[in-house]
């Protein structure tokens, strides 16, 4: 079996008396689309932060591409990026000046005809000249997505990638994510509320609640082993039972 | 059990990001990028400095003018 390109053991992250992630272990393989799904407060943030290296664990081990993440993140962090609609870009500057630094900060190659091609790709050339802050909802959303594929990453992080998006755009950014998946054969870790996002995209899902992983699975395995007839069903029953008598999966 | 992990001290002294001047360059762009989008910014970042050597040149230039002031007065203090 090849190596999983992440391997976390074991992982806690504790603030004071409160622990965001209680003793998570997971792996995904080479371009599989996993999703972290869960409630608010689940832990699915602190757990991509983790995988980041933004945040140091209290204990536990993190692996992506068998490099110790806690040791080595700069070997990995060019092979990887993350999306989220919750970080915003510096709002002054305009989309190409932000993309031209992160392709600067990447060390992309010839920086213009891939800012211009990714532009074509995400439907995004009419608004590079424009500042970042002052575009909508969905435009964000889509320039976050281009400075996320600016170095073509192995591992794409998502955290929430289609929240607050209208059902037109959000389906379209389903579908650019799908094809950039099987062209590149990227793998994908997507922390999401989006039941028919998580659905359509993924074939392993991790369930969360209060920052353990109480269920895990493909998308139709877990609809049939709850008895439901689709994710949000299963969802709702993981969100309202109580914790006691959700034994943690390991 | 937990495996430790590691300080963030022992991280930063292990830090393998190697320099690189077009990162630095690319920080800086940002910076530049941003003070040129907003003349306000601009203004005071010349504004204070500005203000600071006015303040400390007139300052200077009356104590200097003045320096026979303080030790005259320490003296007659003194000799009381």
């Amino acid at each position: 079996m090849p190596d999983p390109v992440i391997l976390v053991e074991n992982l806690v992250k504790r603030y004071g008396k409160t622990t965001a992630v209680g003793g998570v272990s997971f792996a995904v393989e080479r371009g599989v689309t996993t999703a972290l799904l869960g409630g608010n407060g689940a832990g699915k943030t602190t757990t991509l932060s983790i995988l980041l290296g933004v945040l140091l664990p209290t204990s536990g081990a993190v692996h992506v591409f068998g490099e110790d993440v806690l040791r080595h993140r700069y070997r990995v962090l060019p092979r990887m990026n993350f999306s989220s609609p919750y970080v915003d870009l510096p709002h002054r500057l305009t989309v190409k000046q932000n993309l031209m630094i992160y392709a600067r900060l990447y060390g992309v190659p010839r920086r213009d005809e891939h800012i211009a091609r990714l532009a074509r790709d995400l439907q995004i050339e009419a608004m590079l000249d424009r500042p970042a802050g002052r575009l909508s909802g969905g435009q964000k959303t889509r320039v976050a997505l281009a400075k996320a594929l600016l170095n073509e990453p192995e591992l794409l992080l998502l955290d929430e990638p289609t929240a607050s998006l209208d059902p037109d755009t959000g389906d379209w950014v389903r579908s650019y994510l799908e094809d950039y998946r099987d062209r590149t054969g990227a793998t994908i870790l997507l922390a999401s509320h989006n039941m028919a996002e998580v659905e359509r995209l993924c074939s392993q899902v991790l369930m969360m609640k209060e920052g353990q992983i109480v269920d895990r699975g493909s998308p139709e395995g877990l609809i049939g082993r709850y008895g439901r007839t689709n994710l949000e069903e299963v969802f709702l029953q993981i969100a309202r039972s109580r914790r006691e008598e959700l034994e943690p999966v390991s | 059990m937990t495996t430790p992990v590691p300080s963030h001290r022992a991280m930063r002294h292990a830090g393998e990001a190697r320099f690189s001047p077009a990162r630095v360059w690319a920080m800086l762009l940002r910076y530049l990028y941003i003070l040129r989008s907003s003349w306000p910014r601009t203004l005071e970042l010349l504004y204070w400095p500005t203000l600071q050597m006015l303040i400390w040149g007139f300052m200077s230039q009356f104590l200097y003018q003045n320096s026979s002031y303080v030790p005259a007065r320490s003296a007659c203090c003194w000799r009381r």
